[in-house]
């Protein structure tokens, strides 16, 4: 049977539960997290509904579709150049103000949006009183609430796409921005066809916006003389960039009138109690340096446990594989065992360590400490000439050098990105530390060996102090 | 704070949104910086006008709740905001 393929693209703000959606839709295992960055691989997942086969690509979290960070320039090309046939927006029940923002650039791109309105359960426990039916209404998009942890509305939402697509009669409210249309209107009548794919509007308003990336592919591609014209309408009022702001929050606040009430005193809940002391400046760091500790003390310790199995394990299978072969020369058999074994072996051993490092850290990052790290250590990170964001590559680093390079793309400063990359590929990572202690064990006494080890690895922040 | 403190329609106090003390609610009257800060904080939903609390201070950073989310925002950010502060919270 020939399936019918719809490209689906999956967007939403940061911590809204759109990694979550993706995995009980497709299934895929997927990492999910807590900080920007996190899939920035393009994740693509796919989905078997009857004759239809839905292509869904889980683009990374985004707070808007400006050139703000990689992530959202990501975002926004994928949607124009890729031209997705439905766009979901994963958007958070409890936080509708916020997360319709994306929704108000998102339908200058495209007019293919469902949204998927998640966590309604935290909008009960807030007492929050939300009418879908009428916001429904009032974007004129299909809304489908769902508990993407409990896998609740799911159904709906897969459904929901193929009804879209085969109807294709999707036209959402646009958004009105006052005194501001006057000059997208005069933009956009200077404007080319067909400015690679980009509609004329959303280029209008990127301008009036100073999108970087945009003022580039226009002074690229236009005329001097429209250049010029362009220029000086959109460079005429410095505002202009908190004036679109303004407007797209203007729209959603009409929009949510008479449509969500909030109760006048809120509930707290029992995470906000937690916060207050996770986040505190003196319980927050004692907390953080307790963490901290417990993970690399677990780790160590467990290792322990798991190392001498795993090392009998592999010195067994190197046995097994020298009584193998035998029948080739004993010279080259022992360049096999002594030597290519030895090696993979050697690299081999190393993995539960990483594995029960590795496990600690997707459990601070899942569960949303890492964030709370960051908030706690900023001053400390300040102090050091680092950003605030820098412990977690740091904190990475120690694990392994390439994930803790890798998590720097968080900053959104490259001259703290590339700070950080140096710094970090000077931090021992564990299989460093285990050479280092190995060789320590040896040539020094079980005291000092301790001291030692604490002074490599920290020797090279103090250095970075001064 | 000791005490009754002033009731509302007492003078206002207008201050950078890092000198706040914890549990104080306030309106953002300006944000001073270049235009790409301005319209990051625009799109984090921080715009003049808009209301805000502070939720958390710690050695630098402070956290804020804008628009139903919390905030974490650096010192420097933190510095070029001023904010109306129209309730303390303890009452």
């Amino acid at each position: 049977m020939e399936r019918i393929k719809i490209r689906v693209a999956l967007v939403g703000n940061p911590n809204v539960g759109k990694s979550t959606v993706f995995n009980q839709l497709t299934g895929l295992n997927q990492h999910t997290g807590n900080w920007p960055g996190k899939t920035v691989e393009k994740k693509i997942g796919y989905v078997n509904k009857d004759k239809y086969i839905l292509e869904i690509t889980d683009l990374p979290g985004i707070y808007s579709l400006t050139a703000n960070s990689l992530e959202e320039v990501i975002s926004r090309e994928f949607i124009i150049k890729e031209k997705p046939d439905i766009v979901i927006l994963i958007v958070d029940a409890s936080a509708l103000e916020r997360n319709l923002y994306l929704l108000s650039q998102l339908r200058e791109l495209t007019p293919n949006i469902i949204i998927g309105l998640n966590m309604i359960d935290i909008l009960k426990m807030k007492k929050y009183k939300l009418d879908i039916k009428k916001l429904e209404e009032r974007l004129k998009i299909p809304i489908i609430p769902t508990i993407a942890s409990k896998g609740i509305g799911l159904d709906e939402l897969v459904n929901k796409v193929i009804e879209v697509y085969e109807e294709d009669n999707l036209n959402p409210i646009g958004i009105h921005y006052g005194d501001l249309e006057e000059d997208i209107k005069k933009i956009e009548e200077i404007l080319p066809e067909n400015l690679e794919g980009y509609p004329k509007r959303w280029i209008a308003l990127k301008l009036l916006e100073n999108d970087p990336i945009i003022i580039d592919l226009c002074k690229n591609n236009l005329s001097k003389e429209d250049w010029e014209k362009i220029k000086e309408i959109f460079e005429k009022n410095e505002n202009n960039p908190i004036k679109v702001a303004t407007a797209r929050y203007n729209f959603i606040k009409k929009v949510l009138e008479g449509v969500l009430e909030k109760p006048e005193k809120q509930a707290i809940s029992w995470t906000e109690k937690l916060d207050e002391y996770l986040t505190h400046p003196f319980w927050g760091s004692i907390f953080a340096i307790l963490i901290v500790t417990l993970i690399f003390y677990l780790s160590f310790t467990l290792n322990d446990l798991l190392s001498e199995p795993v090392d009998g394990l592999l010195s067994l299978i190197g046995d097994k594989l020298s009584s193998l072969l035998f029948f080739i020369p004993n010279w080259w058999r022992e360049l096999l065992i002594e030597g290519v074994w030895q090696g993979v072996a050697t690299i081999l051993s190393f993995t539960p360590l990483i594995t029960i490092f590795f496990f600690f850290l997707a459990l601070m990052e899942g569960s949303g400490y890492l964030a709370r790290l960051a908030f706690v250590s900023d001053g400390l990170m300040h102090k050091l000439g680092l950003h605030g964001k820098s412990l977690i590559p740091l904190v990475i680093s120690f694990g392994c050098n390439v994930p803790g390079v890798m998590a720097t793309r968080t900053l959104e400063d490259e001259k703290d990105r590339i700070l950080l990359i140096i710094l970090d590929s000077f931090i021992p990572c564990v299989p460093r530390i285990l050479v280092a202690s190995f060789f320590l064990s040896i040539l020094f006494s079980k005291t000092s060996y301790f001291f030692l080890l604490y002074f490599l690895i920290f020797h090279k922040l103090l250095l970075y102090i001064y | 704070m000791s005490g009754k403190t002033e009731k509302r329609g007492g003078s206002k106090v207008i201050k950078k949104l890092i000198e706040m003390n914890k549990g104080e609610k306030g309106r953002v009257i300006s944000i001073h910086g270049g235009r790409g800060k301005i319209l990051r904080l625009a799109e984090m939903g921080i715009t003049p006008g808009e209301e805000i609390v502070l939720i958390q201070k710690s050695f630098g950073p402070v956290i804020i709740r804008v628009k139903d989310t919390n905030l974490a925002l650096g010192k420097g950010l933190a510095e070029t905001i001023l904010v109306e502060v129209s309730d303390n919270g303890k009452n």
